[in-house]
């Protein structure tokens, strides 16, 4: 799948520091979307959206908002009681907070790792063979889970060891498994939650040029504290800040030349060459 | 942006702050010491003052000193600051003024070679435009350093759009040096030739400087937008 050009990009009417795609192009946009965890906004009127087969960055302070809006995206905040979700979330132009939507089956299409690698405390195999049981494919398994782990660039670390727990294997092993554990239900979007932040740099090398690698096949949402890795996979970067009041607010959306090169916004500026955040 | 991160901006690396103005600080002295240059050689010329000229020659290893220190400074600051945006924009059009500069030095540092080398030779037609030249070269290298300061879109615009226009009037003052230089050349086969060909080579040096300092003013607005043109 080839990545978006930049005649796809059109500019905004209402704010000139966030890009904006055809509508067409994008495969999950947000519109005035705010959050609230019980009375307490955690962020406000984010409207972005995120191009197809793109690597897009959510960067900003801690406190922000990068992660309740990166869960947003795949209904996870639907875990969370006190949360309240107001907006429009669209997953291919459809509504995901439609009462006809079945989250399961969005979590399945936009699939999510997180911080820590999180293995189940089972096999390397069964974590793999996890999701697509779920959705009741019993046959071929094998198959999936090996090119789950290739696609996860895991195999061969771990092909002679599928057997083993999960919790064997070292960090970033894990954390590679945690992703095939994603990619075996065939995920369209894959959200990251400072996928790397626990890893060593040869850890994270390897889940970078992984991230840069599925996105010829797959759309990925990555939060990060770590403007260089920011600047070396993304395509588009968001930069997020809260005031005063605490509530995140979407500063300035652009492309990675843009924000990490010459920012539109006093505040992304300040934030990416480590004046605040 | 709150009055509270207003001052965190101020405290925060403050370090690499200083460090980016001792960067454009050294820039400014190595700009100072091509500008002296130029001035030397230049006058060295017309003055047949031979021994000026050595000076000149021999101040250029301290312009070359002062690259190559600036150069591991920028070099050092890419490396521990892993500078984004507005400073990685200064320390890359540093790294580029710098080697604008030594290059300008070189040309002055020529020039004086050019003086060494015709020795006593009594200066012909009052150096013909070659004074008028040099003036108007290091006129925009002055200029093109304001600019470098300024870190300002409009102001860095209007000056590179300034020396522009200068650097076309010099290119029109060396075809016409050019231009009797050659008569010159061609009507006078003893002294006056041979001092003629010694001083296309100067008039030469000091387009090239021109060019240079519209150069240095280009990467100066590169610093305020980080556009390569």
């Amino acid at each position: 799948m080839e990545k978006i050009d930049n005649q796809t990009i059109i500019s905004s009417g209402i704010n000139e520091n966030i890009i904006k795609f055809e509508e067409s192009k994008n495969i999950l946009e947000c519109e005035n979307l705010s959050v609230n965890y019980g009375e307490t906004p955690a962020i406000e009127n984010v409207s972005m959206g995120i191009p197809k087969n793109s690597i897009v960055s959510l960067i900003g302070p801690s406190g922000c908002g990068k992660s309740t809006l990166l869960r947003c995206f795949n209904r996870m905040n639907d875990l969370i009681p006190q949360a309240k979700v107001r907006g429009s979330v669209k997953f291919y132009q459809n509504e995901i907070y439609s009462d006809n939507v079945d989250s399961t089956e969005i979590r399945f299409r936009i699939g999510m790792v997180f911080q820590r690698p999180n293995p189940f405390p089972k096999s390397i195999y069964e974590n793999i063979a996890f999701g697509p049981k779920i959705n009741g494919l019993t046959d071929n398994l094998d198959e999936v889970v090996e090119s789950s782990l290739r696609r996860a660039a895991v195999w061969d670390e771990v092909k002679d060891r599928l057997n083993e727990s999960a919790l064997s294997i070292s960090g970033g092993q894990q954390q590679r498994v945690c992703i095939a554990r994603a990619l075996a239900n065939n995920p369209e979007v894959v959200l990251m939650d400072e996928p790397a932040s626990a890893l060593d740099p040869i850890s994270t090398q390897s889940i970078e040029d992984l991230i840069v690698e599925l996105s010829s096949e797959v759309t990925i949402l990555i939060v990060t504290h770590n403007m260089q890795q920011a600047t070396r996979i993304s395509d588009y970067a968001a930069f997020m800040l809260a005031g005063e009041e605490r509530i995140g607010r979407l500063i300035e959306y652009g492309t990675n030349e843009q924000v990490f090169g010459n920012p539109k916004d006093n505040r992304t500026e300040a934030y990416v060459t480590g004046r605040i955040g | 942006m709150t009055m509270d991160q207003n001052n965190d901006l101020n405290v925060a690396r403050q370090g690499f702050e200083i460090s980016l103005n001792k960067l454009q600080s050294d820039i400014l002295l190595l700009g100072d010491l091509v500008i002296q240059a130029i001035n030397k050689s230049i006058n060295s010329l017309k003055t047949r003052n031979i021994e000026q000229s050595q000076e000149v020659i021999k101040d250029d290893d301290s312009i070359d000193e002062l690259e190559t220190q600036i150069q591991v400074l920028c070099v050092e600051l890419i490396r521990k600051e892993a500078p984004l945006a507005s400073d990685l924009r200064r320390i890359v059009s540093a790294l580029q003024i710098v080697d604008e500069l030594e290059r300008i030095g070189d040309y002055a540092e020529g020039i004086a070679k050019i003086s060494v080398t015709m020795g006593k030779l009594v200066p012909i037609n009052e150096l013909v435009l070659i004074p008028k030249m040099a003036e108007n070269s290091v006129s925009m290298l002055s200029r093109s350093l304001e600019s470098y300061t300024l870190r300002d879109f409009s102001l860095c615009s209007s000056i590179l759009e300034e020396l522009r226009t200068k650097d076309k009037e010099i290119n029109s003052m060396h075809k016409q040096v050019q231009k009797e230089l050659l008569n010159t050349i061609k009507s006078d086969s003893s002294e006056g030739g041979e001092q003629a060909t010694y001083l296309m080579w100067a008039a030469h040096n000091l387009e090239r400087i021109a060019d240079r300092s519209k150069n240095i003013a280009e990467r100066s607005l590169f610093q305020v937008t980080g556009e390569i043109n």
